[in-house]
């Protein structure tokens, strides 16, 4: 990926996916349906667009959305793209896909000259797949930097505007945060709750409904019908890799699954006032670990 | 449609709703609030006759609020949209009518089932309100109204004594028209901020809950006696633990709506919540077996205004209308429950009236009085005045539970065969049923009165 020239007018986009908000889950087989009007953005990818937004302001640049999402997003697509896109872009996918696919079709777009975007917010995660790995996949493909799972982000202006750079909080194991600084070009992903989307003014939600002038650009993504092989599992978290027990034969092993006979700290129940309780509380965290010396 | 009056003719633009309009300064022509089925209804006879009408909607799509516990009788989309029973998104045709009468564990029903309602032109219908109420609004749309979802009606604008526009929500949200229609559902605050209504009085509204439990259509089938697209609605006195109020069934393809419409101001008094009668009405012999197996998809509640004629509000004002429940225009007369007929009635009656007042250039209370003159020559206002004293004797404690109890006493006793005792008398069941479930001869009688008159 070529950086641009100039950063004249950074472009912001934000990249977002249109899902079944309330799936059929039958329960005795796992499998999901379809819901009829379920369909809507996850929490995370309004955030993603209300980040967006508030980046493309701090650095009087622009705007765009980019939907991958089926011809019936248009309506939703609209409202959102109300609140103060300069473009919409909707990546037409009609069925369902796995995830590299859709990254694929969404670097095609945004790999585009004439979008020529400079900075990827997504959402951390989507409710159908909810692996968080389109914005990893997006970043690889454009070779901009990556930074996902964020829990607060801060646009810092800089001369020359290619300059520019976020500032970012990163959620960590073990309760812990990191501060990051950000280069452009990125992709980044946001958590749900760090923003809620502005309310788009009157007069642009007057051309937000359906039969309107206003208008989604359709990209090419899969032809129509067309979509992965289904699955004929449902669908399923992927299982953490943890590394397997030391113990030489098949009783150590599960001494060590099981944690028995091991050197742990009981449970405790003390009685103390509150700030005693809180500093017991605070040194018993620090003792495993959760807090840092300068916490 | 009014004579003289044509629709837009196919192919021609369609106006543009954003259009700033004339000599009056107006942003649109109308703006009409609530894209329910009066709302819809309203925008589509403005917009088909060539006039900018924005329709707002405070839900994220029309119908998203809305729910009912009836039927829809379609036969007012005759006029609206011609053959739309192809079209609608229709749930079953109901062929078959029940009114149910509960007590303790008895049931007595009066069944009526006819096939010919199950063919075009069809009665009545069940259908899902978010379903039905987004088809209409798209047809609003389609005829060129401007449909804004997520968007709330917050107040009224004046100029002197003339409503110019409303408020929303929205950043920037002020929106100026000739007239503003008021289809903003039960407890109208636009109604009510106009002065329109003068006592609102928690008596004339019920709270109305409902579940909507998922069993399959065959199942449906059989137990209602049913097949294909034919379906049953249930009307049901005597299961409300003592509130004032009725219950109902009625089947949709796949679910079965369960509900009751319970009196605001008694529910209020009590220590009953709603969800808990609900309960207690389906563990009835009477009912569980419609519904049992099934599993709950949605529970929900809404206000409900039943107080018919007498609760209605002042229905013009200068540059204002209202209609459907807005205008109190629910009609609940006991074995008819309607509501969704007389909100599409109103809303057309209110949109033709506004485009004829426009084309006159007199929006005032006056120029648009012939709301007013449409509504008293259709079906709308002419069957609450008629139905006007049976909100009351339906809600009465005789219908609620006295007679409930008494008729399915003398049920009970007339088909109980008790040999070697002779069967008892007719006359001597009823007067013994009448003394238990204290009922007596003058208030029977009374009431009968009141009944033959008001259903005339």
């Amino acid at each position: 990926m070529n950086p641009k020239d100039t950063f004249l007018s950074p472009v912001v986009a934000a990249c977002i996916k249109w899902v079944d908000l309330r799936p059929e889950l039958d329960s005795v087989q796992g499998t999901l349906a379809p819901s009829r009007r379920g369909g809507g953005f996850s929490a995370a990818d309004l955030s993603a667009a209300e980040t967006a937004l508030s980046i493309a302001e701090a650095w009087s640049g622009t705007a765009v959305l980019v939907c991958a999402g089926p011809a019936n997003a248009d309506r939703s697509l609209l409202e959102v793209a109300a609140s103060g896109f300069s473009r919409t872009v909707r990546v037409d996918i009609p069925g369902q896909l796995e995830t590299a696919t859709v990254a694929e079709l969404l670097v095609r777009t945004l790999g585009q000259t004439d979008l020529d975007v400079d900075l990827v917010v997504c959402g951390d995660m989507s409710y159908d797949r909810s692996s968080g790995a389109v914005p990893a996949m997006l970043a690889h493909h454009l070779d901009f930097c990556q930074a996902l799972g964020l829990l607060s982000v801060e646009p810092v202006s800089a001369e020359p505007a290619d300059d520019h750079t976020i500032v970012a909080i990163r959620r960590l194991d073990g309760a812990r945060r990191e501060r990051i600084r950000i280069p452009i070009p990125a992709v980044i992903s946001v958590e749900g709750g760090i923003a809620t989307l502005r309310r788009a003014a009157l007069d642009a939600s007057m051309g937000e409904s359906a039969h309107t002038d206003a208008e989604v650009e359709v990209r090419g993504g899969h032809s129509h019908g067309e979509s992965d092989p289904p699955r004929t599992t449902p669908w399923r978290p992927r299982a953490r890799t943890l590394a397997g027990p030391g113990g030489e034969s098949a009783f150590d092993r599960i001494l060590e699954l099981t944690g028995s006979l091991s050197d742990t700290s009981p449970p405790r129940t003390v009685k103390a006032d509150p700030s005693e309780a809180a500093r017991m509380i605070m040194d018993s965290l620090a003792e495993w670990g959760y807090l840092g010396s300068d916490d | 449609m009014i004579p003289g009056e044509s629709p837009r003719p196919e192919g021609s633009p369609r106006p543009d709703p954003l259009q700033r309009a004339d000599a009056a300064g107006s942003e649109v022509d109308a703006i009409v609030v609530g894209a329910g089925p009066a709302g819809s209804a309203a925008a589509l006879e403005l917009a088909r006759n060539g006039h900018s009408v924005v329709l707002l909607e405070r839900g994220p799509f029309p119908g998203s609020k809305n729910m009912y516990g009836g039927v829809i009788y379609g036969r007012i989309l005759d006029t609206l949209v011609p053959k739309w029973w192809e079209e609608a998104p229709i749930q079953r045709w109901v062929t078959r009518r029940q009114t149910m009468m509960l007590s303790g564990d008895q049931a007595l029903t009066i069944d009526y089932r006819s096939d010919r309602w199950g063919d075009p032109p069809y009665n009545g219908a069940t259908a899902y309100r978010p379903d039905f109420d987004q088809w209409l609004a798209d047809k609003a749309a389609e005829a060129g109204a401007r449909v804004v979802c997520s968007t709330t009606a917050t107040g009224l604008i004046h100029e002197g004594e003339q409503v110019v526009g409303v408020t929303t929500d929205r950043p920037g949200g002020e929106l100026r028209a000739k007239v503003v229609i008021a289809c903003d559902g039960a407890n109208s605050f636009l109604a009510r901020e106009a002065g329109l209504y003068e006592n609102l009085d928690p008596a004339n509204f019920t709270v109305g809950v409902k579940e909507t439990i998922a069993l399959p259509s065959e199942v449906i089938d059989a137990r209602f006696g049913v097949r294909g697209d034919h379906g049953v609605d249930i009307e049901i006195l005597g299961c409300t633990g003592g509130v004032p109020g009725g219950g109902f069934v009625y089947t949709n393809r796949d679910t079965v709506s369960v509900g009751l419409v319970l009196s605001l101001p008694e529910l209020a008094k009590g220590d009953k919540r709603p969800e808990q009668l609900l309960h207690q009405m389906k563990q009835h012999a009477g009912i569980a077996p419609l519904v049992e197996g099934g599993e709950v998809r949605e529970y929900s509640a809404h206000m409900i205004p039943e107080g018919g004629y007498e609760a209605m509000p002042e229905l013009i004002g200068n540059g204002l209308l209202v209609a459907g429940d807005a205008a109190s225009m629910c009609l609940a007369a006991g074995v008819w429950l309607e509501g969704v007929n007389f909100a599409i009635g109103s809303g057309a009656a209110a949109g033709r009236a506004t485009h004829r007042a426009i084309q006159r250039g007199d929006t005032s209370a006056e120029g648009l009085e012939g709301y007013r003159t449409r509504l008293e020559s259709s079906f709308v206002l002419s069957d609450h005045r008629k139905l006007r004293e049976i909100p009351h004797l339906v809600m009465g404690d005789l219908a609620q539970t006295r007679l409930p109890g008494m008729a399915c006493g003398v049920a009970e006793q007339f088909f109980h065969v008790d040999n070697p005792a002779p069967k008892p008398g007719l006359r001597r069941i009823i007067r013994s049923e009448m003394k238990t479930n204290g009922v007596r001869f003058r208030d029977l009688i009374r009431e009968s009165v009141k009944a033959i008159r008001g259903f005339g």
